[in-house]
C-alpha cells in the first residue's frame, strides 16, 4: 500500500459509516483495492465521538480506523490558523475546516453526506464524493 | 508440490538466513507448501521474505476491511464500487488545484 491519500472522510462521513452507509463501504473498498489511503483528520474523529449515541457505536468507529487503508492525520501546528480561518464559513466547525486543508495539502477527494456545507470550505469546482 | 518441512521457530541462529530475516520483526520461521508456479515465482525475488510478507498482509488487510464493513451492517454493491472507481479516476480540476495551492499559501 502506497503512502497516497486518495480521499478525505470528514465527520459526517466516519457517522455514515456507523449507520451502515453503503456507499462508505464502497469507497473504502475501491481506495483499498487501489493500494491507497482514506484520510481522517483528528478533530473529523473527535467529532464523531462527540456525537455517537452510545458506547457501541464509538467502539464501532474505533474499529473502522483500524482498518489498513485508514490513516489518522493530527492538526499540525502549521495548519491551524488556516483551520480556523475556514471554519468561519461554517460556523466555526473546525472539523470542516481541518478536513479542507488536508484535501488541499494532499490533492484529495473529499467525501462527506453534507456536500452544500463542505463547497463552503473548498476552491470552486473541487472534488465532493457526495455519501448521502 | 514443493516439499515442505514441519514449522519450526527460529532461536536466535541465523546461520544460513537470507537477508530479511536479520531485520527487526522478522523472527519466526516457517515452511511451506507451494504450487510450482508460485515456488518459481517467488525463486525471482530480490528478498523472497519480504516478497511473502507484503502478499500476506495484502490479504490480512482485505479480509479486516471485510469485518470492519460488515460489523457496521454495509453491504456493497458492484454499481456502488464502480461509480467510485470512476470518480476516483477524474483529476480534480486544474483550477481549483490552483485556487487550493493558492489558499494554502503555496501559490506557484
Amino acid at each position: 500500500m502506497s503512502d497516497e491519500i486518495a480521499v478525505v472522510f470528514d465527520a459526517s462521513a466516519l457517522t455514515a459509516y456507523i449507520e451502515g452507509n453503503a456507499s462508505v463501504g464502497e469507497l473504502m473498498l475501491e481506495v483499498a483495492d487501489e493500494g491507497r489511503q482514506v484520510a481522517v483528520p483528528a478533530t473529523c474523529l473527535a467529532a464523531a465521538f462527540a456525537s455517537v449515541a452510545d458506547e457501541i457505536d464509538a467502539a464501532l468507529l474505533a474499529l473502522m480506523m483500524s482498518a489498513p487503508m485508514i490513516r489518522l492525520l493530527p492538526l499540525d501546528a502549521d495548519d491551524v490558523r488556516d483551520t480556523g480561518k475556514l471554519a468561519r464559513a461554517v460556523d466555526g466547525d473546525i472539523s470542516f475546516g481541518q478536513a479542507a486543508i488536508a484535501a488541499l495539502t494532499h490533492e484529495a477527494h473529499y467525501a462527506t453526506v453534507q456536500p452544500k456545507v463542505a463547497a463552503k470550505v473548498l476552491p470552486t469546482n473541487w472534488s465532493i464524493l457526495d455519501l448521502a | 508440490m514443493v516439499a515442505v518441512d514441519p514449522p519450526r521457530r527460529a532461536r536466535g541462529n541465523t546461520d544460513g538466513a537470507t537477508g530479511i530475516d536479520t531485520l527487526e520483526g522478522m523472527t519466526v520461521k516457517r515452511s511451506v507448501s507451494l504450487p510450482d508456479d508460485v515456488a518459481e515465482w517467488l525463486d525471482q525475488q530480490p528478498n523472497v521474505s519480504a516478497a511473502i510478507t507484503a502478499a500476506v498482509r495484502a490479504q490480512m488487510g482485505g479480509t479486516h476491511l471485510d469485518e470492519v464493513l460488515r460489523r457496521a451492517g454495509i453491504e456493497v454493491t458492484e454499481a456502488g464500487r464502480a461509480r467510485w472507481r470512476e470518480r476516483l479516476a477524474t483529476p480534480i480540476p486544474a483550477d481549483a488545484l490552483a485556487e487550493g495551492r493558492r489558499m494554502l499559501g503555496r501559490a506557484e
